[in-house]
């Protein structure tokens, strides 16, 4: 009965988790270059409960005989991050762009790269190309961007070109395995592998959109109340039960 | 254990902002050269994200402006001068601050000075003593008229350009002035290679599209409903939780 509280509890515990992510996918719905979060509800595989015996001995050998098997219904809320690309919005600013394919690079404050979809960057301190937030984005080699100060021409393959015709560098557009990427902040991520540089077609004067799905994810979250909801009456039938247990089976009369 | 409300509020919170925004640039549809906010929601990078920890919903809203000609409209007055290229007249504040604007509505203040939309410009210009009426070319030469109407020579408008126009600091009414990622700056004469002649007798409009503000207005509504309903299910949420047990 006491085991039943527990993966009641945690079933709670996973579903407030899961109504976290959701909540948050909907409240990013307008985020630039956002990747929602989708999740699922698992339980731990059951394990073999098996009786074992006082004698100081390695574990295998203590064990006497299997009793049966037990569900610790432990619940987990695994999620992972939808890669589809959102939809293109046309805005037609300099540098405003998407890709096609890949993730731009952007120094991070430890001298790590990020890697985002979101394109909407600006010319920040000495004409460098930076996000608004003040990140350094990478060209190919790594190194930063300086965008001199006459107006650019991004094309395909990441190449800028100045209003002369100078050659300024070529954008840094990675591709990975989704498996390799790891969450860090709305519309970043940091690579566990390294991936491969791609010409990821890059749009100049597009922003891509968060691709959120308002509708999923409100479905998703009345679900996952009742989840909730249920788990909480099975807590409190079992609260119940263990009062009658304690308080009425070994009452003195 | 109240973060889908943290999320939610904040999701709520930015899409209020939007709306703000897409009022403020409905409401300067028809203000001269004003140039429409973008508002767009935004992550920053977070290197010690816990993949296990709470979300937080939207993290940064940024804005900024859109520097485009807005088109210009004409106002048949001879002292209104529209900039056809991405150049400023400079101008002093009433404060005394040097700020830069496309407003190019010209007048005379009670101190004989050369005045754009009743700021002094800077360097400022002073029409000649006994002068009637002030008058300017299309390449900035101003010039005014005494009582035998007679021209006199009073100065020569300069343009300045930014090498990121959109690096300068608004300062409201039109107004904005240089800060660290506004660039070079560079001067010259209307009409010279690098500056666009003056368009006589036309102010510029405002850059905002109304199809677009009532699309963004929309998006921001359905977030905010849909955030406003996640709140309410976090809500809930606690609700059950404080009734485990009676």
């Amino acid at each position: 009965m006491i085991k039943g509280l527990y993966s009641a509890f945690t079933a709670m515990d996973a579903a407030w988790r899961y109504q976290d992510v959701l909540a948050n996918n909907i409240a990013n719905a307008n985020t630039v270059g956002y990747k929602r979060e989708v999740g699922a509800m698992q339980s731990f595989p059951d394990v073999l409960l098996s009786q074992q015996s006082a004698v100081p001995a390695p574990i295998a050998a203590r064990i006497q005989g299997i009793v049966g098997q037990i569900g610790t219904g432990k619940f987990i809320a695994e999620f992972s991050t939808d890669f589809t690309a959102g939809d293109f919005q046309q805005t037609g600013e300099e540098l405003d762009l998407a890709l096609d394919a890949g993730f731009f690079a952007v120094q991070g404050s430890d001298g790590q790269p990020f890697y985002t979809r979101a394109g909407r960057f600006q010319r920040g301190v000495n004409n460098e190309l930076m996000t608004t937030a003040g990140y350094r984005v990478l060209d190919e080699d790594g190194l930063p961007i300086n965008l001199g100060t006459s107006p650019v021409t991004i094309s395909g393959d990441g190449s800028i070109t100045a209003a002369n015709d100078q050659q300024i560098g070529r954008l840094q557009v990675v591709d990975f395995v989704p498996a390799d990427l790891r969450r860090a902040g709305e519309a970043y991520f940091r690579a566990t592998n390294g991936g491969e540089q791609i010409n990821g077609g890059v749009r100049q004067g597009f922003l891509e959109r968060s691709n959120s799905e308002l509708t999923e994810d409100m479905t998703a979250m009345m679900a996952v109340q009742r989840t909730y909801q249920a788990n909480q009456s099975v807590l409190s039938q079992l609260d119940q039960s263990l009062e009658l247990a304690t308080g009425q089976l070994g009452r003195w009369r | 254990m109240t973060t889908i409300l943290g999320a939610s509020a904040s999701g709520m919170t930015s899409a209020l902002r939007f709306v703000d925004s897409v009022g403020n640039n409905i409401s300067n549809f028809q203000t001269t050269t004003y140039k429409r906010e973008r508002l767009l929601a935004e992550g920053e990078p977070n290197a010690a994200q816990d993949p296990q920890a709470a979300r937080l919903g939207v993290a940064v809203t940024e804005s900024d402006r859109i520097m485009s000609y807005g088109s210009p409209i004409a106002t048949s007055d001879p002292l209104h001068f529209a900039i056809v290229d991405d150049a400023f007249y400079r101008v002093t504040t009433s404060s005394g601050t040097t700020a830069y604007t496309r407003n190019g509505s010209l007048g005379v203040n009670n101190l004989g000075e050369v005045t754009l939309f009743g700021l002094r410009l800077d360097p400022p210009i002073v029409v000649p003593e006994g002068a009637k009426s002030v008058e300017m070319s299309s390449d900035g030469q101003v010039t005014a008229r005494d009582q035998q109407g007679i021209i006199l020579n009073a100065g020569q408008i300069e343009l300045y350009r930014f090498s990121n126009a959109k690096g300068l600091r608004d300062i409201g009414g039109g107004l904005y002035t240089e800060s660290a990622t506004s660039g070079a700056i560079f001067g010259g004469r209307p009409g010279t290679n690098e500056f666009e002649a003056l368009l006589t007798g036309f102010l510029e409009g405002s850059n905002v599209d109304i199809a677009d503000e009532m699309s963004q207005m929309m998006i921001a509504q359905r977030i905010y409903a849909a955030s406003a309903k996640s709140f309410s299910i976090g809500d809930d949420m606690l609700r059950i939780a404080t009734q485990i047990t009676r």
